[in-house]
């Protein structure tokens, strides 16, 4: 309930700045807004074989604002219609991905609102995340948001530290992180720490966790390795579980002017966050293929060695005019009952279908 | 008769003109070319103009540029708010969704940057040519009219570039590529790279307009128009790093 209204005395803030900026005269005449607009035709078998479509619309909304002297502000949301069986339950959500206004001083920068904060160093999965999703499937796709205050801080021109104080909605404590960062003879090497809070969920409570990983990312000749190693613990770090990354990428043309890329990853989670109990061991791959500068294809797979279940997740795309694009995707799971990708208890295959239009 | 002293010496010096021209080395050539095209510091705005057969796609960019870094911020709908850093040889990239900043992998930097025929590598390199190829004048020969001369390079064999040989057409009166074709080793033609428009900015001359080929894609083209330019200005050193990529 106290980040609630630590959040909410931030949006006022924000909201504050926000109107001052808009209001401005010359400001008001640089301001627009731009985003994408996407209409999405889900179709899904269940495992008893019946074959259920839905439309799915989404809205990104963005505020563009012009940088004003050393200060910035960003405002951005998305707004989703999330159809249910039935339109009852169909409803509207939505979810406000940046609401915050961030001063550069000499040196560093703090950003102080809603913020996405993403440690991405190029892999499918990031267990060291400041947010880390338990949901596999989700990709990358997990809420990186939050209600946060962060400092940016340059030591060298490759070299910064950020420091973050979160404010999560399911907790009554703050969220700390710290994450220093350097590039070395080529390689992208950083270290990282956060101290995640008790969180109340309706059904059950998360504990208090930290994690502190090292990664690192760069080119041994042709191919690009990355990884990363790290400890989840609860108070004493030498009790912890481990966690484990490594990925390769690498690129092959496979006739006049058209390449693959292929990127290769393994993760063995002891903490069973990401990974089920009993099953640590994950791999995942990806083939793009770029048909050429306007579709391309890519396969990706997602496969638990332990019960050689896999998921498939094929798609194309197509951007067909400006800031128009059309994609297919789809999603395949394959497995016995009770393995990781296998037949699931809703859905054992889909199929999306999807138009965009940028603006 | 007084007059005649220096028209004659004059006289035979218009005569030697053309030879002395001809007599200029490879080297010389390349060295005004490079005075032209290399330039310690720029800012300016772009638009990238890609087709493949009948569809058609635009990009638009805001560059700045000192010494061998670069920062380059795309601001077209599709691509708003992308960001690339080239640092110390390394090229990193913004996401303006996540927020997030990437080290671009090695093997990507041979691929056509955000879908067109440049490639990132094509980008980033600011290197003068004539510290990365040796260079011989093969002949002379007119392209849309302007003579030129005809410049074969050959990669120098401790520099990394992606093209292992260039042959370029001069323009003999402004010192300007009006034409180059890029080779691998192997020989294949890779792109050929046409310039449009050629303008004097900041007292030299610049190309401001050409278009890329891609030899090894059908109907392929990039079309590059810098649209505003100011060269050699004051960009603080700290305008390159990590920072200003957020």
């Amino acid at each position: 309930m106290r980040n609630k209204f630590i959040f909410l005395g931030l949006v006022a803030i924000i909201a504050v700045f926000l109107g001052i900026g808009i209001i401005a005269g010359p400001v008001c005449a640089k301001v627009g807004f731009g985003g994408k607009i996407e209409t999405n035709f889900i179709g899904t078998v269940n495992p008893d074989g019946e074959f259920m479509t839905a439309f799915q619309e989404h809205l990104n909304l963005e505020l563009l604002l012009p940088r004003m002297y050393e200060t910035s502000a960003a405002f951005e949301l998305d707004v989703y219609y999330v159809p249910q069986n039935g339109l009852e339950g169909s409803h509207l959500s939505t979810n406000i991905t940046k609401l915050y206004i961030k001063q550069r001083f000499e040196k560093m920068h703090l950003t102080v609102g809603r913020q996405p904060i993403s440690w991405s160093f190029g892999s499918f999965i990031n267990p060291f995340n400041f947010t880390v999703g338990n949901d596999l499937m989700s990709l990358g796709e997990i809420e990186i948001s939050e209600n946060a205050i962060s400092g940016y801080f340059t030591l060298a021109k490759m070299s910064n530290i950020t420091v973050i104080a979160a404010f999560p909605e399911k907790s009554t404590d703050a969220k700390f992180g710290i994450r220093g960062r350097t590039g070395l003879k080529g390689f992208d090497l950083s270290a990282s720490y956060v101290a995640e809070p008790e969180k109340d969920y309706t059904h059950w409570i998360q504990p208090s966790i930290q994690r502190f990983a090292l990664t690192g990312k760069g080119d041994l000749g042709p191919v690009s390795v990355y990884g990363t190693a790290g400890c989840y613990f609860e108070n004493n770090f030498n009790d912890g579980e481990m966690v484990y990354l490594i990925g390769v990428d690498y690129s092959f043309e496979v006739f006049y002017g058209s390449k693959i890329v292929a990127q290769l990853e393994y993760l063995r989670d002891e903490t069973y966050t990401i990974q089920p109990e009993t099953k640590p061991d994950l791999l995942l791959g990806m083939l793009s293929y770029e048909i050429d500068e306007f579709a391309g294809v890519n396969l990706m797979t997602v496969f638990n060695p332990h019960d050689s279940s896999l998921v498939l997740v094929p798609k194309y795309y197509n951007l067909i005019g400006s800031g128009m694009d059309f994609s297919v995707s789809g999603g395949l799971f394959v497995g016995d009952e009770g393995t990781q990708f296998g037949t699931q208890e809703l859905v054992s295959g889909m199929i999306q279908i999807g138009f965009g239009y940028q603006f | 008769m007084s007059k005649l002293k220096w028209i004659l010496p004059v006289f035979i010096m218009l005569l030697l003109m053309p030879e002395m021209v001809l007599a200029m080395t490879a080297e010389g050539i390349i060295k005004i070319v490079d005075d032209n095209q290399y330039l310690e510091s720029a800012h300016f705005e772009a638009e990238m103009y890609i087709v493949n057969g009948k569809r058609k796609m635009t990009k638009n960019m805001i560059v700045t540029m000192k010494g061998s870094s670069g920062l380059v911020e795309f601001t077209n709908a599709r691509d708003r708010g992308v960001k690339f850093l080239k640092l110390d040889g390394d090229l990193w990239m913004f996401f303006p969704d996540a927020e997030e900043v990437v080290k671009i992998s090695g093997h990507m930097l041979e691929d056509g940057m955000m879908g067109s025929d440049f490639s990132y590598q094509d980008t980033m390199e600011s290197e003068e040519l004539e510290n990365q190829y040796k260079f011989t004048i093969v002949r002379e020969e007119e392209v849309d009219g302007h003579p030129c001369y005809v410049l074969e390079g050959i990669a120098n064999e401790d520099v990394e570039v992606s093209y292992y040989r260039l042959v370029s057409w001069i323009d003999k009166e402004r010192f300007v590529i009006l034409k180059q074709e890029l080779y691998a080793q192997s020989g294949r033609l890779l792109k050929v790279m046409d310039t449009l428009k050629v303008e004097k900015i900041a007292g030299r001359w610049y190309i401001t307009d050409s278009v890329m080929k891609d030899k090894l894609k059908k109907k392929s083209e990039t079309r590059f128009t810098i649209t505003s330019a100011e060269f050699d200005i004051e960009i603080p050193e700290d305008m390159f790093n990590l920072e200003n990529l957020r």
